[in-house]
């Protein structure tokens, strides 16, 4: 049962390593605003928060968060990164526990608390906090990238419900 | 089901209302400068008053050159002798604590009270 569940862990990990590639390769949201993406990679992190448990969404979270900066980004996006992750999986770890909202609102939640994590993090590192009314923007890509990865992310759960393997990881 | 998507929508409301919030506190606390500081290398070089238009200033550093325009209380940077441009790029800034930066030539430019 732990190798089964440690296997499947390992091959999620390295689809958000795929993801986030396939993401670079995708043309920006909004043009005018550079660093604003899908975040595609998180479909996985929501569906192993769902599937497996926190624990497992922290440790694949922070190995993507690890990877994709070495490997697509530099210092400064992995240290934003990181902080949206935190924050995020925090976020959605409280409201899928409320039960009062579906996928969809908690992956959507994430989403923006993602971005807000990142704005913190580039206040405390630029020194400035007139950063701060750029999370208008951050709101909205962070509500639109939300609902798409909530819809992923059902559909990835759904989907996976009657393969036998997944059902055995509990 | 149908009770978790009303409370998504609520949700959506709420991030969206406190955006725009954050957005209006944040406008309010931006007020217009008064002068233009010119750092090179980190030491205060020049100083202008935004409010009189000032045409072409180079700033220049051995080979590095700057220069910067000031119009209608507002600069901005309209040539750089550095490889990258990405100062002669940045929108003209006006409010207190805004800044452009060229990392190759090392100057910055900001605007403070």
């Amino acid at each position: 049962m732990k190798t089964k569940r440690l296997v499947l862990l390992g091959v999620l990990a390295a689809c958000t390593m795929v993801l986030s590639y396939l993401e670079t390769l995708l043309p920006p949201i909004f043009q005018a605003v550079p660093g604003i993406k899908i975040g595609l990679p998180n479909v996985i992190i929501v569906f192993i928060l769902y599937r497996f448990s926190l624990k497992d969404a922290c440790a694949i979270s922070l190995i993507k968060v690890l990877s994709a900066g070495i490997l697509f980004g530099n210092a400064m996006t992995l240290l934003y990164s990181f902080s949206g992750a935190v924050l995020s999986l925090a976020v959605m770890f409280i409201l899928k526990k409320t039960e009062q909202f579906s996928l969809v609102g908690v992956s959507i939640a994430g989403g923006v608390s993602h971005n807000l994590g990142q704005i913190i993090a580039a206040i405390f590192l630029l020194q400035s906090a007139q950063i701060g009314y750029y999370m208008i923007v951050l709101a909205i890509s962070g509500v639109i990238s939300g609902t798409i990865i909530g819809l992923l992310g059902a559909g990835l759960l759904k989907s996976t419900e009657k393969i036998k393997l997944f059902n055995q990881i509990n | 089901m149908k009770n978790k998507i009303k409370n998504d929508l609520i949700l959506v409301g709420v991030i969206l209302l406190l955006s725009v919030l954050s957005f209006g506190i944040f406008k309010a606390l931006l007020r217009p400068g008064n002068s233009v500081v010119v750092l090179v290398n980190g030491e205060e070089k020049h100083r202008f008053s935004i409010n009189e238009d000032l045409e072409e200033f180079i700033v220049t550093d051995g080979e590095n050159s700057n220069t910067i325009v000031i119009k209608d209380s507002e600069v901005w940077v309209v040539h750089a002798s550095c490889p990258d441009k990405i100062c002669a790029s940045h929108a003209p800034i006006k409010n207190e604590g805004e800044a452009i930066v060229c990392l190759p030539n090392k100057v910055v430019i900001t605007v403070t009270k």
